[in-house]
């Protein structure tokens, strides 16, 4: 299946007026209709920015130094503040990782729901409020009419972020951004929350971008995964290729240091641990960014940045690719 | 059953919030023995940190025994407490807002020391340096401000600050959930080794069941205020009894394909 909705290719964002402090080092991806691509990587890689950057919110200390986001195939303004007011919730709905904090506390939950609808529709003011209630039952929010009335700090943690999906998905966006969505929560309440953003891509086909460091998420709940370090995507491919054939030692590296006792017993009761620290971003390395920290590392690897090779759709940017399978 | 390090009868623990009495802890009964891993794990609000800070004597309990070593220690005066505490030491969950960001580093790790007016200064001193060593920190980072250190490496000054004290039990709240986890990985590693070579016995409260399944020799299930189950993490997983165990577990994605979604994420199971 390819029928990409949204294309980032080459992305590079930097700290204002320093060129040479990347964030993002030349990032290209592209997210396909209906699917649910997850971004992983820890604090620092650029998982962050890149889902700011297609919204069209980066901070200020931040700027677009090159490359393009393009939606349905035109290119997205993203520096462009009022032309993204558009966009944003639109076509393109995002989510939150702390609810508590994307809600304004002197508004009830409602009154925010409606807020995004009208800022897109010209619709009657009843019409708009039966549409915040559907949206509220569709998000499985008790008691709708109540509950659209209360303040959100009355509101549970698994509550608040199921308003925000509803605020995200209000206008029938074709791409769900979710970033970090289930961190602040209880793993049982984040399980509730992904299953409901599944069956709400199954009823409607939104696409979601899910970003997120928990490979126990990706691993069931997502078609695609693109891995990113230190502000470089490392690898991409489908889930299970992803997991059971990793060839980037970073990725390696990341699955094996991920507590599963079913494999804890093999490596005698502690975890595999990468060594090391993530580069500063100002650090200008000229080769991979990786290899510093990286057990297949060569002189090559020191000195040049890896072009990214393809098979299929795995894709990975190593010049010491790992080939032996997990097994 | 040989003499518990620590053992927990009964405790209560309630509290004022506003006009509000609120019960936390309900009647919770536990041994933890020496040199033993016991993982404590429950969802936020059931009561696992208030728990704790009783334990250290931060929370006065309102009925119960706690006892260390088979002296009690719930009804400790503040004198008696102050001497007690190298006992039990504790890491907590936030390496940024858990240290003095006024301190140099040294200073932090000499802290607890200082104010048990143990050995001189440069005794203090010499032993805050062997615990950064020991807990992989550079001596010649001594002079740095903590703002200078990265997540993992706070955390770490964190655990140096703990075990200077050279403390039996080491009270580890979510030591490694604001972590990333290749730096989680560090860190669960450093606290194994630290464990064998020292002898610490953990109370490790979390609520990630894999981790505590690869690290803990006992797991207590904690909801509502009470125990609701305890054993070995695997024979409790394998075979909850509790609803509340039960349902956790569905929760769990696994980091692994190959095995089956589990329950709770499935939207066919609706």
């Amino acid at each position: 299946m390819s029928n990409p909705i949204l294309q980032v290719e080459n992305l590079q964002i930097c700290v204002r007026k320093k060129p040479g402090v990347l964030i993002l080092r030349g990032v290209s991806f592209h997210v396909n209709a209906g699917e649910t691509l997850a971004i992983v990587g820890e604090s620092g890689c650029g998982k962050s920015m890149t889902s700011l950057a297609i919204m069209g919110l980066l901070p200020d200390a931040v700027e677009k130094l090159s490359g393009t986001i393009r939606f349905k195939g035109r290119e997205l303004p993203i520096t462009d503040n009022r032309a993204m007011r558009k966009v944003r919730a639109a076509e393109i709905g995002m989510v939150f990782q702390e609810p508590m904090a994307a809600l304004d506390p002197l508004y009830p939950v409602g009154k925010q729901v409606l807020e995004v609808i009208e800022e897109h529709e010209k619709l009657p003011r009843a019409m708009a409020w039966a549409r915040v209630i559907d949206l509220l039952t569709k998000v499985d929010l008790p008691n709708p009419e109540t509950l659209a009335w209360s303040y959100p700090h009355k509101l549970s943690g698994g509550q608040l972020q199921r308003v925000v999906i509803a605020m995200a998905l209000a206008c029938n966006p074709d791409v769900l951004i979710a970033d970090e969505p289930t961190t602040a929560l209880d793993v049982t309440v984040q399980a509730q929350i992904m299953r409901l953003l599944k069956r709400l891509q199954r009823d409607t086909g939104v696409a979601i971008v899910l970003i997120t460091h928990n490979l126990g998420l990706v691993a069931h709940t997502a078609d695609r995964v693109m891995v990113m370090y230190a502000g470089n995507k490392a690898e991409e491919a489908p889930t299970r290729d992803l997991f059971l054939n990793p060839r980037h030692p970073y990725t390696r590296g990341l699955l094996d240091a991920t507590p599963n006792p079913e494999r804890a017993s093999a490596q005698g009761g502690v975890l595999r641990e990468i060594p090391g620290t993530v580069p500063s971003i100002a650090d200008p390395m000229p080769g991979c960014r990786f290899a510093p920290r990286c057990p297949n590392a060569s002189d090559l690897c020191h000195a040049r940045f890896p072009d990214p090779t393809y098979e299929g759709a795995h894709g990975y940017a190593c010049h010491h690719p790992v080939t032996d399978a997990r097994v | 059953m040989t003499n518990p390090l620590l053992r927990i009868d009964d405790l209560h623990v309630s509290f004022r919030v506003g006009k509000e009495m609120i019960h936390p802890v309900r009647g919770i009964s536990l041994h933890l023995n020496r040199g033993e891993t016991l993982a404590l794990v429950g969802e936020s609000g059931c009561g696992k940190t208030t728990l704790a800070r009783t334990i250290l004597g931060l929370q006065a309990p309102s009925s119960g025994v706690i006892e260390y070593d088979g002296n009690d220690i719930a009804g400790l005066d503040r004198f008696q407490l102050k001497r007690f505490r190298p006992h039990i030491q504790c890491v907590f969950q936030d390496p940024f807002s858990s240290l003095n960001p006024r301190k140099r580093v040294e200073q932090l790790i000499r802290e607890p020391l200082d104010i048990h007016q143990i050995g001189d200064k440069s005794t203090r001193l010499k032993r805050a340096h062997q615990m950064m060593e020991r807990v992989g920190l550079p001596i010649d980072w001594g002079r740095r401000f903590p703002h200078e250190f990265s997540g993992g490496q706070r955390q770490r000054i964190g655990i140096a600050r703990a075990l200077v004290m050279q403390p039996d039990l080491l009270i580890c709240d979510e030591p490694v959930s604001a972590l990333d986890v290749s730096i989680q990985a560090q860190i669960i590693n450093l606290l194994w080794e630290l464990k064998r070579d020292m002898g610490l016995s953990y109370l490790f409260i979390s609520h990630d069941l894999m981790l505590v399944e690869t690290f803990a020799d006992r797991v207590a299930m904690m909801y509502k205020g009470e125990i609701v189950e305890t054993g070995p993490a695997r024979q409790v997983w394998s075979n909850p009894q509790h609803e509340f165990t039960r349902r956790m577990i569905d929760a769990i994605p696994v980091p692994d394909v190959t095995r089956p979604t589990p329950p709770a994420f499935r939207i066919d199971a609706e």
